[in-house]
Formats: C-alpha cells, sequence, structure tokens
C-alpha cells in the first residue's frame, strides 16, 4: 500500500506529492469536539484547525508520513508551525504559492517553488519525482476531476447529500480506490424548484445538505474548496508538467487567500448565481474564518444589486439542526414569496 | 371559517382559534418533553374555551422550534413568516419586528405580511428570553416583578458579560457590592436590549417597531428597547401569542 501524506488545503499539488509515491488525501474536520487541540490553537481559531489538529494529536493520523500546508491564511500558516513543533519527526513543508496570481512573476516564482517542494519530498524520503511520474500522475488527477466535473454537471438530478457524500468521499480517498459508486447517488425526489448556489471555505458535515433535502431546495452551483473549485480547471497534460501545474494554480477560481483582480471574485460569483438563475445564496461560513468574512460585504453588496437575495449561515464544527433548519426555512419561505 | 394556529415554542406552546379574521379562543401550556401532547392539551383547552370540537376546525397550521412533531398541522411554517404575518394583521404600519423567544431572539423586516429580511441570535443567551429568567432567578424576584422594579431604578448599573453565565457573576458581584437591585434589574433590561437592538439594525431597523414574544409584557424591558432604539416600541396586545396568531392566519390565507 502506498504510503498517504496527508493536506488541508487544496492549493497543495496532489500530483507532485503522486509523482513522488504518495497518495495524498485530504485532512477533514470531523465531527467529535476537540478535546487536545485548544492547549496548542486560541479558542478563536476555526474548526478545521482545531479539529484537524485534534485527531493529529489523538493519535488518529498516525498513518501519515507527512502533512503538506500551503500559504493561504494566516490561521493555517501558524497550524503549519505548530504542526511542526508538536511532530518533529514528520515530514511538515508549507508550499508558499504567489497571493496575486496574476503578477508579472508569479508563475515564474510559483515553478521554483514547486521544484523546491519536489526536491524537498526527493530529499527525505530518498525518492525520485521524475517527468514521466509527474505526466502519469496529471493524467490521473485530470480523470479524478472529469468524473466530478461530470458528476457536478447532473447534480440537480440527485439530493444535497449525495453531492455532499462524492464530494468529500473523492478528496479524502486514495486515488485509486476513487471511484463514484451507485450507492451514493439518491435521486432526488423533490419537485420544489428552488434553485440555491452554495458558497464557502469546505462543507464537512452533511446538516445543511440533509436540510435542504428535507425541504426540497436543490444546489444548482457550489463555490466550495471541496466542491466545484476542486475540479474546475484541469492541468495541460502537454509540455513541461510543473510548469503547467503551476499554470492551472495561477487560472483556477480563487478562494478569498489568492487574487486576481479587486472584484474577480465578486464577478465571477454574482455571475454563477445568474448563470444558474439561482433564486438565493446561502454563505456558509465557518465561524473566524477571517478570508471568508473579509470577502462577505463586498459580495453581500454585490448580490443586493443583482436582487439575488443571500443568506449567512456561520457554523462551528458541526451545525446545531434546529437553528440551521429555522434559518434556512424561513429564508425558502421568503424566496418562495417572491 | 375556523382555523387554528399553534406555536410549538421551547418553553411554551400557544394556540389561537379564528372565526376567519376575529379571534375567539386563545391557550398557553407549558410544552415540556412531548410536543405533540403539548400541541394536543393546548389545541384542546382553546376549543373548549370556544365551545367546539376538532371537526370544527377547517385548517390547522403549526409553527416555532417544534413545528414540524405536530400532526394534526397541516403545514408548518417558520415562525418569522408566521410573526410577518401577524403584524400585517394587527399593525400593517410595522416594518421592524423584535421577537424575543425564550432561547431565541429574531429581527424581521417586514412588509405587506412578507418576511424581506431576518437576523437570528446566534449560538448564545444572551439576546433571548433565558437571560431575564436568570437574572430575576439570581436576584430572586419573580419574572413579574422585574418590569416595574427596574422602573424604580434612581440610577443603572452595567453588565460586561456578553454571556449569561459571566453576567450571572457580575449580578452576583454587585450585590455584594450593595448595589439597588432595582438598578440591576435595569443593568439586565439595558444588556438584552443592547443585544436585541443590534439584531433590529443589522436589518435596517426601519420604523415603526414592534417587540413581540412573552418578554414584551415586561414594561422595563420595553422601556430599555425604546431607550436604546430612541424610538417607540409598538407592543401589540398578547404579544406571547403573535406566531400561533400569524400561523393561524396563514391557516386561512
Amino acid at each position: 500500500m502506498q504510503n498517504k501524506i496527508g493536506y488541508l488545503c487544496t492549493y497543495v499539488p496532489e500530483e507532485i506529492l503522486h509523482a513522488a509515491g504518495f497518495s495524498p488525501v485530504r485532512i477533514a474536520p470531523n465531527t467529535t469536539p476537540p478535546t487536545r487541540a485548544d492547549a496548542h490553537l486560541q479558542s478563536y481559531t476555526c474548526c478545521l484547525a482545531r479539529s484537524c489538529l485534534d485527531q493529529a494529536l489523538a493519535g488518529k493520523l498516525n498513518d501519515l508520513a507527512g502533512v503538506v500546508f500551503a500559504h493561504t491564511c494566516d490561521t493555517l500558516q501558524g497550524l503549519a508551525d505548530i504542526w511542526r513543533a508538536t511532530f518533529p519527526n514528520l515530514f511538515v513543508e508549507t508550499v508558499v504559492g504567489p497571493v496575486t496570481l496574476n503578477g508579472p512573476h508569479a508563475q515564474k516564482y510559483l515553478v521554483a517553488e514547486l521544484r523546491r517542494f519536489a526536491a524537498a519530498l526527493e530529499k527525505h524520503f530518498a525518492v525520485r519525482v521524475t517527468d514521466d511520474a509527474l505526466r502519469a500522475s496529471i493524467r490521473l488527477y485530470n480523470t479524478r476531476r472529469r468524473a466530478l466535473a461530470d458528476f457536478y454537471a447532473r447534480r440537480t438530478e440527485f439530493t444535497a447529500v449525495a453531492w455532499f457524500n462524492v464530494m468529500n468521499t473523492a478528496l479524502t480517498t486514495a486515488l485509486e480506490k476513487f471511484a463514484i459508486r451507485n450507492s451514493q447517488l439518491t435521486i432526488r425526489n423533490s419537485q420544489s424548484a428552488i434553485r440555491l448556489v452554495l458558497i464557502g471555505a469546505t462543507i464537512d458535515e452533511p446538516t445543511l445538505p440533509q436540510i435542504l433535502d428535507d425541504l426540497g431546495a436543490r444546489i444548482v452551483a457550489d463555490d466550495f474548496c471541496n466542491g466545484a473549485r476542486y475540479f474546475d480547471t484541469l492541468v495541460a497534460e502537454e509540455g513541461d508538467p510543473i510548469e503547467a501545474i503551476a499554470t492551472r494554480e495561477l487560472t483556477r477560481a480563487t478562494c478569498p487567500c489568492k487574487h486576481r483582480a479587486l472584484d474577480d471574485r465578486v464577478e465571477r460569483l454574482v455571475k454563477l448565481a445568474k448563470d444558474n438563475r439561482a433564486d438565493g445564496v446561502i454563505f456558509y461560513h465557518k465561524k473566524f474564518c477571517d478570508p471568508h468574512a473579509w470577502d462577505y460585504p463586498p459580495l453581500a453588496a454585490a448580490l443586493d444589486r443583482a436582487e439575488i437575495p443571500h443568506l449567512l449561515l456561520e457554523v462551528e464544527q458541526v451545525a446545531p439542526v434546529g437553528q440551521t433548519r429555522v434559518r434556512v426555512e424561513a429564508f425558502l419561505e421568503l424566496l418562495s414569496e417572491e | 371559517m375556523i382555523t387554528a394556529g399553534i406555536d410549538i415554542g421551547i418553553k411554551t406552546t400557544k394556540v389561537v382559534l379564528l372565526n376567519d379574521d376575529k379571534i375567539i379562543a386563545r391557550s398557553l401550556v407549558l410544552t415540556g418533553w412531548e410536543l405533540q401532547q403539548a400541541g394536543e392539551n393546548a389545541l384542546t383547552a382553546a376549543l373548549t374555551d370556544a365551545r367546539l370540537s376538532r371537526d370544527d376546525l377547517a385548517r390547522v397550521v403549526a409553527t416555532g422550534a417544534g413545528r414540524q412533531s405536530f400532526s394534526l398541522a397541516r403545514r408548518n411554517v417558520t415562525e418569522i413568516t408566521a410573526g410577518a404575518r401577524a403584524l400585517a394583521f394587527l399593525h400593517p404600519q410595522v416594518r421592524t419586528a423584535i421577537d424575543v423567544g425564550a432561547e431565541e431572539a429574531r429581527a424581521l423586516k417586514c412588509a405587506d405580511g412578507r418576511v424581506l429580511d431576518f437576523a437570528v441570535n446566534e449560538k448564545c443567551a444572551a439576546g433571548a428570553g433565558i437571560f431575564i429568567e436568570t437574572m430575576a432567578r439570581t436576584l430572586e424576584v419573580s419574572l413579574e416583578e422585574m418590569g416595574a422594579l427596574s422602573r424604580q431604578a434612581s440610577g443603572t448599573a452595567t453588565l460586561n458579560s456578553q454571556c449569561t453565565v459571566f453576567a450571572e457573576s457580575e449580578v452576583v458581584s454587585l450585590i455584594h457590592a450593595q448595589t439597588p437591585k432595582a438598578e440591576i434589574v435595569r443593568a439586565a433590561h439595558d444588556a438584552i436590549a443592547g443585544r436585541v437592538a443590534s439584531l433590529a439594525r443589522r436589518v435596517g431597523g426601519a420604523p415603526e417597531i414592534a417587540l413581540v414574544g412573552g418578554i414584551a409584557h415586561n414594561v422595563g424591558f420595553v422601556d430599555s428597547l425604546r431607550r436604546e432604539l430612541g424610538r417607540e416600541i409598538i407592543v401589540p396586545r398578547d404579544p406571547e401569542f403573535i406566531g400561533a396568531l400569524g400561523a393561524a392566519l396563514i391557516a386561512g390565507d
């Protein structure tokens, strides 16, 4: 069996880890309240950092040969240092990509950084990351991204819980074991026509999808790290493989930690809602997630101008069912009156 | 047409019976653990009061935290939608409604019976009715006495804690410092008024502003909210029955 290396952020280049002989898997928050991580983190840290570190401290991630971070938010940067200090024998690396993706030196810089990262893997594990292996890994990951994109294109046929399960299984399962199973695909039988776009960092537990299914709403598009942003751009299969991986990172849809132009993300998300004829938008924020909170005011204002109603849900590790349901249900009642 | 609205709240269950647009009976029971039973008890009490039976009911609509648990309801709506419908009936000029329940506070922006926007307190009891109940218990004052007592205050103390439990220990410190009880009660009302006013501001806070939920019986709290928002507050008759009234009106729509 291949050794696994964990990552938290989808800006970590899976293809390089795979070409080095590892199986990259996403470390996701679980539903157990942290009991160990709070000794290392402030209580105003997001649940993603707290839960993932807690799982590591509880020994639940002992099968990982390493953990790789990407330079995105302050919390994950700090978490990388805590992880390195807490597990000194573990391979812990941070891939420091550019923040401004279309800066004049972004491509050249990112290529150099990815080569440095590949070299660090080679040195630590005494392996070789060859161009042929990289090309093979790129083809495999493109195949998985295409499969997810094909499923996503048909998402309104299935329940929101099915969508949630497919996406989350994909990123936390080794590539070789991944398949979209029919047992995951529950056909939705509701006739309700309320169309929603969901926006957020990651969605890691199915309370909200289950509520949307119960109330008969459908997700017509999403903008999650573990959603459409994961597979919206493929890596070119020709040319220098590291250059191709860098190009994908610089051209894929941005999260709030990356920038192309002041209104790039706002314009993209309003267009996403309009193109999908969304009746409303739900912001699914993790409490204490600064990057998404910073992006919210201009996004909310742009949606107001476009006359697209929106709802902000701020959740910790597990969304409280009753409170979440009353907010979502009242929002759907508001939409159905329009 | 006889319709019933039933509001199964976290603490109490309320029923309003309507004959077309006329209120013919009301009832209120403690919710307890058995939501269906509480609903049936409240419904039976109201029907008995109106000398009617279940067969006379054309439609029943449920609302409140337990709205999905009541099998006699034809449909259910959130308390947010029900509140907007009831206020359009009672006070159509209201544009902002503040609804303080036992464990949740809400503000809604409404017009013509429609909800335009809403905000709900998140994850914390500091802006909810339970805050006042906790303070009353600590001060050994009945809930009914709280309103009149705070009106006797010549000044006000300040509670700085957001958290209900920490605020309770602040109250204990104020008691130890011999702060007059009336001033502490007023401070508790001011604290919760500040929090629900910020919810109202999140939805714009346009006048007229109404306060609903059982807490609206508390004249001291209404005073605090009036001071905080700087304008008169409309308190409908029987403010704890607004959700049930809205549900009964929706049943007749």
